[in-house]
């Protein structure tokens, strides 16, 4: 495994999501996505990795949550969807 | 893990999310998933035994070959301290299934910050 998984993020969330759904385009049967909510420590993180690459976003701002209902969607629709890709 | 139905799953996943708000942390998996139940059958043959050696024993049976899948289904999985739950989502009750999850999310997501919003001061200029 050549993913760094505990790298923070530095940049902003629209790149993250075109290299996200990127990647599952790739490799539809590996990519997977992950969302971590810390009530307590009030953070968010998203990860998207398909065991070779690893796409780390941690944020604490409730703006994002809107983005990622916008990427959850996009990217529920590309898996479940029967196109090869 | 235990595998649920998606409206089971939605309200187990709101009950974990209302326990995490004194401890711990709900993740989410999301990925494809084809439908099989087992791994693909092996391609490789298996090497062949050196000499002197004992041939192996024929116990194995060949395993056939799966049927193509043609439709896909998205696959999520939840856990919250050692409790551990899953979803398949067939992509009929996709966009159903979406919108309930969102605002699932929306509504048990409330604990980050809020951006305050920057006033402006007018330039009064005498």
């Amino acid at each position: 495994m050549e993913g760094k998984f505990n790298l923070p993020s530095k940049s902003t969330f629209k790149p993250r999501i075109l290299s996200g759904v990127a990647q599952f385009v790739v490799k539809p049967e590996q990519a997977r996505y992950t969302l971590k909510y810390d009530h307590v420590r009030g953070s968010l993180e998203m990860k998207m990795t398909d065991d070779i690459v690893c796409l780390l976003y941690k944020s604490d701002a409730a703006q994002d949550v809107k983005k990622m209902e916008k990427f959850i969607t996009n990217l529920m629709r590309h898996m479940a969807s029967s196109e090869e890709h | 893990m235990v595998l649920l139905e998606t409206d089971q799953f939605l309200s187990r996943l709101t009950l974990m999310f209302d326990k995490a708000r004194t401890k711990g942390h709900v993740a989410v998996t999301m990925k494809r998933y084809d439908g099989r139940t087992q791994p693909p059958p092996r391609t490789n043959p298996r090497p062949k035994p050196k000499k002197g050696q004992a041939p192996p024993k024929k116990k194995e049976a060949v395993r056939p070959e799966l049927p193509p899948q043609g439709e896909y289904l998205c696959l999520l999985r939840a856990k919250l301290h050692h409790e551990k739950i899953s979803s398949v989502i067939p992509s009929r009750d996709i966009n159903k299934f979406q919108m309930a999850y969102c605002n699932l999310l929306r509504s048990n997501i409330d604990g980050l910050k809020r951006q305050k919003k920057v006033k402006t001061k007018k330039n009064t200029t005498d």
